[in-house]
């Protein structure tokens, strides 16, 4: 049962058991400084994080501020450029890529921002921005793109007719949805849903995840979704992935991470939601003090500065990600494998 | 139901905005009372009327564009809506104060914290700046700021966004208010800091015995912080109540609606596969539907609904009560269901 997760994920690998393998996945952010702009420090936002995706799942990745999801999922797309690493996409070493080539890639993967108000071009129609991708990747033009168009505002919920207007003239749940549909647009195999329903009213945020949900069944999308919330992950992830300052702390399917978390900062992180029940009294675990500097992190254990159950040995151990039951994997020494 | 111990009475209280389109009633005569100590939370929705409510409470609507319509809010009897703004400074920040959403935004950038802090105790105390600094020095940790001594002297940027917001509340509470008014404190901030500035204002109260009114979207915060909820949407109050009663027993269909679209974790084991949405979006300000302004979006509406707007009347006791003109039929139903 001690085996490390990624060793141990890549060693049992056939080939196309995975759809997407994120392998040792680095991105720092140098920082310069003096006369010469020499890289005096950098910003470690994701640190060699490694997971696996199967064609078909939706597997969620939790974190607070400054936790390296957003730029995770970024770097994955190469969207913005990994210092290190491989991502793995059907086989592909996509971190490999030329320019030319990652373009066909792009078509497979895409994504949905969070703030559905700046990730839509005000002066483009609902319709080009929908039908943009499929005039750049050349999948349609003329007829058969408005038809596409109309195809995909009906399938996210709005109306064809929808798309001669403006993104002004939409709610933030519609726009979310003219987000998902232009993500839609390629036929892509594989969506990062970066934070979709984070700047969303709780009645219009169900909407959109059970819209997400029939998607994924519908078209047998694989789905990185991003969030800050476990709440909403829960409902819609097979398998969670939860960081803390860089570096995954926890892994597990979706209610087993809710039933029996392992790791402090789950438990933490868990009991810090509140819950609308106001006779339900918890125990909970208050963490102290914030989230240390991505410049200079804490040695050993990223979570140690905060934890309650640290000893002197975090300090100087980088915690294995290691298998407590199986597809359960957690980085901690103080809780045993 | 203002008695003895009433400190804010708000009654039938209207804001409106005028826009290039027609007139914006974000709060369109909304009435409530928040007891000396007590916790009133706010509960809404993008658009309902909550942050204008509360700012309306501190006479801090922009005119133009927006004007208190009509309406009285009494703070300790005697009508804050006809003070002269001379009057309402000498109110602010001392016997009502306030602490924003955005910890980033609302503190000067140029000023160290030490000294936003002591200048509102030297503008309503008799303190020099000096016993001021030293006081500002004090609060900070009452806060739960570490080394407040040197953080007195820090800038804003220095600090993280739940240290912010901690010399937030040290400012609202240096003059020792009566009624703090919070607008959605702890929206901008991560679950794990969210829950140190609940914990802290908890408190706080405890010891300092300040009203609250808090202003939230999150029913979560609600259950965990309010005595009682008052439920807006579309401008206008639609369920009152203690909040054990509202949570254990909503009347109105639009807050079980709400209550029904948060994911549960505590309860993530048993659960169903999907989440219950409420359909549709809120309606536009400048044209709210005829009747209740929920009515399209309810799974319990009929034709009743759309004729004129439903009055807020008391149900069980009359602590909690519900704008819905079907309340009754809407209960039978509920039950009829849980049996099925």
């Amino acid at each position: 049962m001690t085996t490390t997760a990624p060793e141990a994920s890549v060693g049992r690998r056939t080939d196309g058991e995975f759809l997407l393998e994120v392998d040792k996945l680095r991105k720092y952010f140098p920082i310069r400084g003096g006369v010469f702009s020499r890289v005096v420090a950098n910003v470690k936002a994701v640190q060699d994080i490694s997971f696996t995706i199967r064609p078909g799942e939706v597997v969620g990745l939790v974190g607070e501020s400054g936790s390296g999801k957003t730029t995770a999922g970024r770097s994955i797309l190469r969207l913005i450029e990994p210092t290190s690493g491989s991502v793995k996409f059907n086989g592909t070493d996509v971190v490999q890529l030329n320019k030319q080539q990652m373009r066909e890639y792009r078509k497979e993967m895409q994504i949905i921002f969070q703030d559905p108000f700046a990730s839509l071009n005000p002066r483009m129609t609902v319709g080009d921005i929908i039908g943009e991708a499929l005039v750049i990747h050349k999948l349609a033009k003329g007829k058969a793109k408005e038809e596409r168009v109309a195809d995909l505002l009906e399938r996210v919920g709005l109306s064809s007719s929808h798309m001669r207007r403006y993104p002004h003239e939409f709610s933030g749940g519609q726009r979310q949805r003219i987000g998902i549909a232009r993500a839609l647009a390629v036929d892509p195999k594989f969506i990062v849903a970066d934070e979709p329903v984070s700047a969303l009213d709780v009645s219009i945020q169900a909407q959109v995840v059970n819209l997400l949900q029939d998607l994924k069944d519908e078209l047998g999308l694989t789905l990185l979704f991003i969030a800050h919330d476990l709440g909403v992950v829960e409902y819609i992830s097979d398998r969670v992935i939860v960081m803390y300052l860089g570096k995954i702390m926890e892994i597990a399917p979706g209610k087993e991470l809710y039933a029996n978390p392992v790791h402090p900062y789950t438990e933490a992180l868990l009991s810090a939601i509140p819950i609308p029940d106001p006779t339900l009294k918890r125990e909970r675990i208050l963490l102290q003090g914030d989230i240390p500097s991505p410049i200079n992190p804490p040695s050993g254990c990223v979570f140690r500065t905060r934890c309650p159950i640290a000893i002197d040995e975090c300090a100087k151990v980088d915690p294995p990600l290691e298998e407590v039951s199986p597809g359960h994997f957690k980085a901690c020494i103080r809780r045993p494998a | 139901m203002a008695n003895e111990n009433t400190l804010l009475d708000v009654v039938d209280l209207k804001t409106y905005f005028k826009t290039d389109e027609g007139v914006v009633k974000a709060v369109d005569g909304v009435s409530f009372h928040i007891d000396r100590g007590e916790t009133l939370a706010v509960v809404g929705e993008s658009g309902s009327g909550k942050s204008v409510t509360a700012l309306s409470a501190m006479r801090l609507i922009a005119s133009p564009p927006g004007r208190i319509a009509g309406g009285q809010i009494l703070f300790e009897g005697e009508d804050i809506v006809k003070k002269s703004e001379r009057e309402m400074r000498k109110i602010r920040g001392n016997e009502i104060s306030m602490i924003f959403q955005e910890p980033m935004t609302s503190l000067n950038p140029v000023y160290t914290v030490g000294d936003q802090i002591a200048e509102a105790i030297v503008l309503h105390q008799n303190k020099t700046k000096r016993q001021a600094m030293k006081l500002a020095t004090d609060m900070l940790d009452l806060v739960g700021i570490p080394e407040p001594a040197k953080r007195v002297k820090n800038y804003p940027h220095q600090m993280s966004g739940g240290m912010r917001q901690r010399v937030m509340i040290a400012m609202a509470l240096s003059c020792g208010p009566k009624l703090l008014v919070a607008d959605e404190p702890t929206t901008a901030l991560d679950v794990t800091i969210q829950a140190q500035i609940l914990d802290l204002m908890h408190k706080l109260q405890r010891e300092i015995g300040m009203a609250i009114l808090f202003i939230t979207h999150d029913l979560g915060v609600v259950a965990e912080i309010a005595d009682r909820v008052v439920v807006m949407y579309a401008g206008r109050a639609v369920e009152e109540g203690p909040v054990n009663e509202i949570y254990a027993s909503p009347k109105m269909p639009y807050t079980m609606g709400l209550l029904h679209s948060i994911p549960r974790v505590d309860k993530a084991a048993e659960h169903q596969e999907r989440l219950n949405a409420i359909p549709g979006n809120v309606p536009n300000p400048l044209y709210l539907p005829e009747g209740c302004s929920f009515h399209p979006r309810c799974s319990f509406a009929t034709n009743v609904c759309k004729q004129g707007i439903p009055p807020l009347e008391a149900t069980t006791g009359d602590e909690h009560m519900v704008r819905c003109i079907r309340w009754r039929e809407v209960q039978e139903e509920v039950k009829q269901e849980a049996v099925a």
